[in-house]
């Protein structure tokens, strides 16, 4: 089979598709109660840490070019113990996989759709996937050149048009409560725009055309994806200010309905609703084609497209199953998902990283004794 | 409902397999077919139990108890 190969810009706008993802729409309440009205701050110091995760990425890909993730973590810990890892992150990318069609469903239903079963807006969201997977990796990388020019038109749109409801004076005052809930939300805002990059991975080393250029493209999508992140929390602090934004479950979505200009212009939420849904569409494409691959190359088959109806039918049921209501998944996303996410996302390839170092060094004096007698 | 449902998996499940398995022995992929049978065969059971409303197991809930010790942790830092 021939290997797909995406080209850089493309490989830009899945990471930045990636990272907007599931934090435009309802990360700047946590942010916001968290860190109050301080909250834009931590937005601009959380990249500094996130491009550390993505630098880490590149570097555990640039070593191994040809291979994909699963590959690499087997040629770096060995068959027995790479087996387990593996099995760590299947599991990883399908559950955490269940939750995209969650969010839709649950948005669709509380904002537009509040008498349509939850299964029928999961089911179209999923059969979409299953024929984006099934077409490929090049023609998901070539849509999301699509989306990312779209996201960004409708966005800065939005955000333009609620500009004249800005008042100033919500952001003050300034470091109210000192450094310490600053830094705190700003772990928060890491887990919901970085850790779930390791999705990436199911495409990075494997399907990328030019690896040393791959670098740069990377960490572009990031900050480029952490720029909206940026915007939205700022705008909602200025707009609604911190004591409405952190009571709200969507408050981007409620921003976009302040819009309102001269009474012609008005009731534009639904620009919001589509760029988030287009962001989760991209993140859901990305989970899926990562458990797909992964799970393959853990089984050795030749051909990944035959497992992806079958794995479709189990995450479809599984996101009815996972996060039976809004209490549960407020409580398991704070207190689960961050150190799970960390877990998964930082300790394990940057271990990955120790034992590969190490071998290397170990191996390396192995040669040059083995020159020197 | 629940019997329109659970036709309609099995429905899909048969003509599936209908459709894919002999391309698979055609092309002597038996390691796919297994896993093909499997996770279907899995797919199908989680199917038909969710519609006869039987508690499946919640791998959130095994999450949050490997992540259990960190609890407290991570409340302190929501605060």
């Amino acid at each position: 089979m021939k290997i797909a190969k995406i080209s850089n810009h493309q490989l830009f706008s899945l990471t930045a598709c990636n990272s907007i993802g599931v934090a435009l729409i309802a990360i700047s309440a946590l942010m916001v109660r968290i860190a109050k009205q301080d909250a834009w701050i931590s937005a601009i110091i959380t990249p500094i840490f996130g491009m550390l995760v993505m630098l880490m990425y590149w570097f555990l890909g640039s070593k191994y070019p040809d291979e994909t993730f699963v590959d690499i973590i087997r040629n770096i810990l060995g068959k027995w113990l790479g087996l387990l890892v593996g099995i760590n992150y299947v599991f990883f990318y399908t559950i955490i996989g269940c939750h995209l069609p969650w969010y839709i469903d649950q948005f669709i239903t509380i904002a537009a759709l509040p008498e349509t079963p939850t299964y029928i807006i999961g089911l179209l969201f999923m059969i979409t996937i299953v024929i984006a997977e099934l077409y490929g990796v090049e023609t998901i990388a070539r849509a999301s050149e699509i989306f990312i020019i779209l996201i960004s038109i409708l966005f800065f749109l939005a955000m333009l048009l609620v500009i004249p409801n800005a008042r100033i004076d919500n952001l003050q005052p300034i470091f109210e409560h000192g450094l310490t809930p600053i830094l705190k939300s700003s772990i928060f805002l890491t887990c919901f725009t970085t850790c779930h990059l390791v999705t990436l991975m199911g495409i990075y080393p494997y399907n990328i055309a030019d690896i040393f250029a791959a670098k740069k493209s990377i960490l572009k999508g990031y900050l480029f994806g952490g720029f909206i992140i940026f915007v939205t929390i700022i705008m909602s602090i200025l707009v609604l200010g911190q004591n409405i934004t952190s009571k709200l479950q969507y408050p981007t979505y409620v921003l976009a309905k302040e819009i309102n200009i001269g009474k012609i212009f008005t009731r534009l939420e639904f620009l919001i609703a589509l760029v988030w849904i287009v962001a989760i569409f991209i993140i859901g494409i990305l989970f899926f084609h990562a458990a797909v691959i992964s799970l393959a190359q853990l089984l050795r088959l030749k051909d990944p497209r035959k497992i992806v109806i079958p794995l479709a039918l189990i995450m479809l049921v599984l996101s009815e199953v996972i996060l039976p209501d809004i209490p549960y998944y407020a409580n398991w996303i704070n207190l689960v998902w961050i150190p799970y996410s960390i877990t998964i996302a930082l300790i394990i390839p940057l271990l990955l990283l120790l034992v590969f170092s190490l071998k290397n060094r170990i191996f390396n004096k192995k040669i040059s004794k083995c020159i020197r007698t | 409902m629940a019997a329109v449902g659970i036709f309609t998996v099995l429905v899909f499940a048969t003509v599936l397999s209908i459709i894919e398995i002999p391309k698979m022995l055609q092309g002597k992929l038996y390691k796919e077919l297994w896993a093909f049978s499997i996770l279907l065969a899995l797919g199908t059971v989680l199917a038909i139990l969710k519609f006869l409303d039987v508690n499946i197991p919640n791998p959130s809930d095994w999450i949050a108890w490997v992540y259990s010790p960190v609890k407290d942790f991570m409340k302190s830092l929501l605060k």
